[in-house]
Formats: structure tokens, sequence, C-alpha cells
């Protein structure tokens, strides 16, 4: 564990010193949030509940919660998964 | 999207509801063997709804399996489950291959020919000119050369001055202008008399050329020589011709006598409607036969043509809808006087017309007599000073 976090760290150091954008070399997730209808999070690990009111996802380390209403799964793949519906919150627990 | 879509439809899909203890498991197994999922919706805390291509269901099996799920076709699309439900369906496939190739031949045919702008030329003059360069219904359309066409059409009908053939799918719109007459032009050689056109009497003369035969004041029947073209010198030189050339103005009575309603006609709609629709296929025009024509004796109608096209081509069918609607005519009785004064101003409309361009309006009055049949008669006089000059050559 405390081996992952110091990987974690240095790819971190490497990203912002070379000035590369953090999710491509640090496998964190990455969000597009299209005003608050779509959302699109990408290097998701796997889904740990789902209804229509909330949504939790795996992250590397932590979860993700989405509040809303109608929530969908529009798309699902192992890269990255698209959320329809009115998202309220978005939170990281 | 739209690709995607399309993509869906050709591979063909699976509407399914997978029920278990934990649906989530099922996703995220089938999202990390990469099996494309979509519109996952939540049904119930253990069941959800997805859409998934027919080609990956068989794969989903061994993940429901070991997920401890099961799975329940709730709609199946898309072309291979098309092609499926319709395979012993022939003759329906049939059919629509015939309709399309009849579509397709007919199509090469012209069907439909389209006169615009004609004024005083008569539209069934120009479409019978045509017929005869072998542009009508029925024939083949590629064989219309449009440039020969507009030639031989501007040669055969001088009253053309320009003429554009258009071709889009089964229809031929014919565009054509016409020419001005040219006005008859009198070269220097030419020896002219002028003469009266209308009775009147002379009021001013501006002779630029010729022998004035009448003085100011004089009364003048049509076509009596005013200015002759034949010179007479009083110095002993010999006569000779020339081109008579003056303005004669003279002052010109006219009278009319025209019949007016003592009542103006207003029109209400009742409401009542009806509609017919008539349908014209390659040329052959009929009516189904649930479409009557309407009941109602004053009716007003309006059409609705709608052409069957693709990219812009006619396909040779047109479906014209006519809708009647009934109005209920009122008389309402107007004064005989205010009547005579504006049919006197709409007669004096109609003489100002008639008159020689430039002409002035000196004097004019009116009288009016009321008939038996519910109208007035208004007779107006009217006294209009105007060119009456005409140039006629001396033979």
């Amino acid at each position: 564990m405390r081996r992952n976090k110091t990987r974690h760290g240095m790819k971190q150091k490497i990203a912002s010193s070379l000035a590369i954008p953090e999710d491509i070399l640090c496998d964190v997730p990455h969000f597009t949030l299209n005003d608050n209808r779509e959302l699109q999070i990408e290097n998701y690990k796997g889904i740990l509940s789902y209804d229509e009111s909330e949504v939790t996802l795996k992250a590397k380390g932590y979860k993700i919660v989405i509040a809303g209403e109608k929530l969908k799964i529009t798309v699902i793949t192992d890269e990255y998964i698209v959320i329809n519906g009115t998202i309220s919150a978005l939170s990281f627990a | 999207m739209v690709f995607e879509k399309i993509l869906r439809f050709l591979r063909g899909y699976m509407v399914i509801s997978v029920t278990g203890k934990f649906p989530e498991r099922f996703l995220n197994v089938c999202a990390n063997k990469g099996i494309f999922l979509s519109n996952v919706t939540y049904l119930s805390e253990n069941s959800v709804r997805l859409t998934i291509s027919t080609r990956a269901y068989c794969e989903v099996e061994q993940i429901l399996e070991k997920t401890s799920c099961r799975a329940n076709v709730l709609f199946e699309g898309g072309l291979p489950a098309f092609a499926r439900k319709y395979k012993k369906r022939i003759w329906l496939f049939l059919g629509a291959l015939i309709f399309f190739s009849a579509l397709i031949i007919m199509n090469l045919f012209v069907w439909e020919i389209e006169i615009e702008g004609c004024e005083k030329v008569l539209p069934k003059t120009v479409e019978e000119n045509l017929a005869s360069l072998g542009v009508k219904t029925g024939v083949l359309r590629f064989t219309i050369d449009q440039q020969h066409v507009k030639n031989e059409m501007l040669i055969k009908m001088p009253e053309l001055s320009w003429i554009w053939v258009d071709n889009k799918g089964s229809k031929i719109t014919v565009n054509v202008r016409e020419s001005v007459p040219k006005p008859e032009i009198y070269d220097y050689g030419d020896y002219c008399n002028i003469v009266a056109a209308k009775d009147g009497i002379i009021d001013s003369v501006i002779v630029k050329g010729g022998t004035l035969m009448f003085d100011v004041g004089d009364t003048v029947l049509k076509n009596d020589i005013l200015v002759s073209g034949l010179m007479i010198s009083e110095r002993g030189i010999e006569p000779r011709f020339l081109q008579a050339e003056a303005e004669i103005y003279a002052r010109v009575w006219y009278e009319q006598t025209k019949n007016f309603p003592l009542f103006e006609e207003k029109t209400t709609d009742t409401g009542r409607k009806s509609k017919k629709r008539i349908i014209k296929i390659f040329g052959l025009e009929f009516t189904p036969f649930w479409y009557k024509n309407p009941e109602f004796k004053n009716y007003t109608i309006e059409k609705d043509v709608k052409e069957l096209t693709v990219f812009g081509r006619f396909l040779g069918v047109k479906i014209t809808t006519e809708k009647y609607i009934e109005y209920e005519k009122e008389q309402i009785p107007l004064n005989e006087e205010s009547v005579a004064e504006a049919g006197a101003k709409e007669i004096l409309t109609e003489m100002e017309n008639e008159t020689a361009m430039g002409a002035t309006l000196e004097d004019y009055s009116f009288s009016y007599v009321k008939n038996d049949d519910n109208t007035v008669s208004v007779t107006v006089v009217s006294e209009f000073v105007e060119n009456i000059a005409r140039k006629v050559r001396i033979e």
C-alpha cells in the first residue's frame, strides 16, 4: 500500500514537472460534466451500487458518489462510464 | 451518436432485464470483459434493464452464471432480427422490389409539364408547340434535347422573347417571357401624313414638318388628314413629299354607360367544410370513391398540392387536396347616389386608360337612372385634351 502511494506520488511529480496531464500518466479518474445532465468518467474501476437517485463508483483509493434524479447509465465500458440524468451532487468518499 | 445507432441496428441488439442479488457485479464483469453495454436503467433494487448487441449476448451467459443473475430478453431489434422475422415473407420483399423498380422505370418518363410566365400567350398554345417538338407527357425524358427545344420554340413562337426548359425528375418546367411588340419605325425616306386618331375639336398644334390642313377650333373626324406630307411651296419650287411630323392636341369627348348593383354582397363562413383528394399517378388522374363533390351552393376552394419528390426530383405522383369552405351571401342595400358616384369614378378610370399618353381631363359629368333589377345605370360624359396625331404612310 505504501509502495503504491509512493509510486503514485512519483508519477504525479513527473507529470507536473513535465507538464503532462496527470490522468494520462497516473491513471486517475477524469471527469467531463456537461451542464448537470451528463457526466463522463474515465479511468473508473467499477460500479459499487446503482439506483435512480445515487450511483457509487469505485476509483483508485476512494469512492465517487453521484447523486441526482432519474440517473441512467447510458454507456458502460471498461474504460469509461457515462451517466445521464439530473445530477445534483458529486462527492468523494 | 447517429452513426452508433446505425451500427447498432446493422449488428442487431437486444434489450434485456438482468435480475440478481447484485446486478452491479454483472455490469462490472461485463465492462471488464470488454462487452459494450448501453442504456442501463434502474428497474428495482435487484434488477436493471440494458441494451446489448446480439453477438455479445451469447458471451454473457457465463457471466450471468458467475454473478448469480438471470436475464430476460425484452426486445430483439436490428437488421438480423428483422431479416429473421420476415424471412418467410418473400412476397413482401418481392412486392417492395417491384414497387421500387416500377418507380425507377416510371421516373424515366415525363409525367407533368408546368408552364410558367404566360401573360398574353395562352399556356395551351405553348403546350401545343412543345408537344409538336416532342415535349409531352409520356415521352422518355432523356430524349428531350433542351437546347434544341429552346431554339425551336423561339423560332415557332415569335411572341416569346426567352424560354427556359428545366427537367426535375418526371416534371418539365417551362419558363417563358413574352416579347414586347416593336413600334412602327419610319425611316427618313418614308413619306407620311398625319391623320386624326379620334373625332374632336383642335385645341393646339405643333407642326415640325408638313402642311397643316386644319386650324385651331376646327372640328375633325377620325382619319381626316391633319398634316399633309405633300409640301407645296409658294415660291414656285416643285412640290415634294416628306415625312409629316406634328403634335395635334384636340378636345375629345367620351361617353360610357355601365350598370352597378344597388347592394353590396357580404360573405360569411357558415363553418361547414368538406374535403376532396385528387391523386395523379403517372399522368392518370382519379379521385378515390369515398371523396364526393361538395353539396354546398356557395363555396371557396383552397388547394394544397403535395408532390412525391426525392432530393427535389419529382417522381410522377401528385396528391391535390381541395378544401371546400361554404359561405353565405348577404346583400346589404346601398344608397343610389353613393353607388352612382363610385361608379362614375370607376368609369372615368377606364376612360383614362383609353386615352393617349399625356391626356388631361378637362371636365366630366355623370347622370344615373335606377333600373327595375335593383341596379343603377351610370352614364359619364368626359372631355379630355389629348394628342390625336397618327402617322400614316403615303402609298
